[in-house]
């Protein structure tokens, strides 16, 4: 381990949760008129495979990706003008929080219908392998995904294809606000994968350096081999499916099943990853001082011309 | 194919011996295999395959053996391509092309013979083509790419021993003119052009004639071409390849209301039921050149008996077994 690529990690973890929370402090105040699905406790995965992305590569997210989008953006502007469905966003406003992109960074759009991101980006790794350009297609879902047809497809059409796609499975164990136990009887996701020759890694933010370490070697394997690989990384959401505040009270998970999270998280491991804990704190409170500005410049804005209703359509 | 190579045809089957009802006969060796090439079955998620090798610049063709299938991927088109433009102001594109072909007779029955063209044609971003003559089919596959739009094109497997004279047009047919003539206006789709040709050719002999249009692009159909043709007619005979409720037929019928039209109508189309396998309820299930005539003589307020026209040779020759 290098401490600077630690440090590095550990500061883009805080900008992006303190990126979250700016979104939570405001989120109140109704700036932000559309459903939200926070990255809170889940940010590490999008921050390591920001850092593995070459000019050139593509990545198809979901409708939990602001950590995606911030770890791949260098200006913030479009993406917060697009949560604030303003002018100047994104996608002038008509995507919102559901479907961010940053083009130029190859995260194309992202899909709120759970699983259909993941055929897209079978597609879109075999345009990158017809082009003969040694690039990766990333495509990133939670274990919901994994009960649906299109996805269960896409891994037989990935392997069937040998498609540079790097199948990447957050694992937080819930859909919306049902257990996985109520869902399915597979126990281990790295089978399905295994059973289609994919080769495949179990990983987990209780193992970060491994996650780090094996994540980047998962990307070379697809890259080198021209062939899908598979990671299911065993994460937690630390905030309610949709929305800005914790669930607890609802009764259908505890607390203290977020204790081992908190544990691992990298944020309050800080120390052992070359940042003291009151630097990580500055760094956080100034982070979130700027996003914090930046929203409200971007709060300014003028809203979308009405007359734009139609455009882009065909 | 041959002037792009970007363009790239899959499916199921499509470089079987059958090679897709012969329509790509020879692809795999003349373009090769990389692109024309047999798939999983797996629908949806091939759509979604399309949509992204779109989205990399490629311009891929979905093929269906029926259209029937096309339910499965609903989903991708309606979600996913027809979303992809708009949500991102036009920036990224979808010119992906879906071939979905409707079978009949031979006892197609409930789930190979559907045509879902006006439920497709619900979506803004999706565009729903139906070519009725081999110009139109000729205009649709070669112009469908140019506007970058996800396109859905119904063939009908019945049509494809029709020949016919080529017209380029330089672009995708939008109301296409089958006939010029006096008495009424019939607007048709898909195979029924082809049934509703042989009632007006039976009816030239009583000395009606009609202005005859197919409808090629059910998604933005040309209000105007049809009105100017209802305005002069005074009548409007619709029929349609699918049901009546909800469709295409009936959308067409409110617009021209809407645009002042006060003239008689008259609509045809599927019974209100799924389709029978029995061939002699089948034969009743669609609108026949016998009904066609007979709905057409009422329209246009003739007197006696409609003309007798035998069943149309592509139905009473077709053999299965597929």
């Amino acid at each position: 381990m290098t401490t600077d690529k630690w440090l590095h990690i550990v500061k883009s973890v805080t900008f992006i949760r303190e990126f979250e929370r700016v979104v939570q402090d405001l989120y109140e105040s109704d700036v932000i008129q559309s459903p939200v699905h926070l990255s809170i406790g889940q940010e590490l995965l999008s921050v390591l495979i920001a850092k593995l992305m070459v000019n050139g590569d593509r990545i198809v997210g979901n409708y939990r990706s602001h950590a995606l989008a911030v770890a791949l953006s260098d200006d913030l502007e479009p993406i917060i003008l697009e949560l604030l469905a303003k002018k100047g966003g994104v996608s002038g406003g008509k995507a919102g929080s559901m479907h961010l992109s940053v083009p130029e960074k190859g995260m194309i759009w992202t899909s709120a219908i759970v699983g259909s991101g993941v055929p897209v980006a079978c597609g879109i790794a075999d345009g990158l392998k017809r082009d003969n350009s040694r690039k990766v297609a990333f495509v990133m879902f939670g274990d919901g995904a994994i009960e649906e047809g299109c996805v269960l497809e896409s891994i037989n059409i990935a392997a069937t294809f040998n498609l540079p796609l790097l199948f990447v499975l957050e694992d937080n164990g819930l859909a919306i606000n049902t257990p996985k136990d109520r869902r399915t009887r597979l126990k281990d996701y790295t089978d399905l994968a295994r059973a289609f020759g994919i080769k495949s890694w179990d990983l987990t933010y209780k193992e970060p350096f491994k996650l780090e370490s094996d994540l980047a070697q998962a990307v070379s394997y697809v890259r080198a081999n021209c062939s899908p690989a598979f990671v299911r990384v065993e994460c937690y959401r630390w905030i309610e499916h949709v929305g800005t505040n914790t669930d607890w009270h609802l009764g259908y998970r505890n607390e203290t099943d977020a204790i081992p999270w908190y544990d691992c998280d990298i944020i309050n491991n800080c120390e052992s990853l070359g940042m003291s804990k009151s630097d990580q704190k500055a760094y956080a409170h100034q982070v979130h001082q700027q996003i914090t500005a930046l929203f409200s410049k971007c709060c300014d804005y003028s809203d979308p011309d009405t007359n734009s209703l139609l455009n882009g359509v065909l | 194919m041959e002037a792009d190579d970007k363009v790239i045809v899959y499916g199921l089957g499509v470089d079987d011996p059958k090679a897709m009802y012969g329509t790509l006969k020879g692809f795999p060796e003349k373009y090769g295999s990389h692109r024309c090439f047999d798939t999983p079955l797996s629908e949806d998620a091939l759509t979604g395959y399309g949509i992204g090798l779109a989205i990399q610049g490629y311009k891929p063709i979905h093929v269906h053996q029926r259209t029937d299938f096309l339910l499965l991927a609903a989903n991708q088109l309606i979600n996913m391509a027809a979303k992809l433009s708009y949500l991102s102001e036009g920036r990224t594109r979808c010119p992906f092309i879906v071939r979905a072909i409707t079978g009949r007779s031979w006892g197609q029955g409930a789930q190979h013979s559907q045509s879902f063209h006006s439920i497709f044609a619900n979506i803004p971003g999706l565009r729903i083509l139906s070519p009725s003559t081999p110009s139109d089919a000729y205009n649709v596959y070669k112009n469908a790419f140019n506007d970058r739009i996800p396109t859905v094109v119904i063939e009908h497997r019945m049509l494809y021993k029709y020949e016919g004279v080529i017209t380029p047009l330089g672009k995708v047919p939008n109301v296409s003119i089958i006939d010029r003539g006096l008495d009424a206006t019939i607007c048709s789709v898909s195979h029924m052009s082809l049934e509703t040709k042989r009632a007006t050719l039976a009816l030239a002999k009583t000395g009606l004639s009609f202005d005859h249009l197919s409808l090629v692009d059910i998604s933005n159909p040309d209000i105007d071409v049809i009105f100017r043709s209802v305005s002069r007619t005074g009548r409007l005979l619709f029929v349609d390849h699918g049901w009546l409720n909800c469709s295409i037929a009936k959308s067409i019928v409110a617009d021209l209301i809407l645009k002042g039209y006060t003239g008689d109508v008259k609509v045809l189309g599927y019974a209100d039921s799924p389709c029978p396998t029995a061939g002699c309820l089948e034969k009743v299930f669609y609108p026949d050149p016998n009904k066609i005539a007979k709905v057409l003589m009422e329209l246009c307020l003739r007197e006696g008996d409609p003309p007798i026209i035998e069943q149309s040779i592509e139905i009473r020759n077709f053999r299965g077994p597929f």
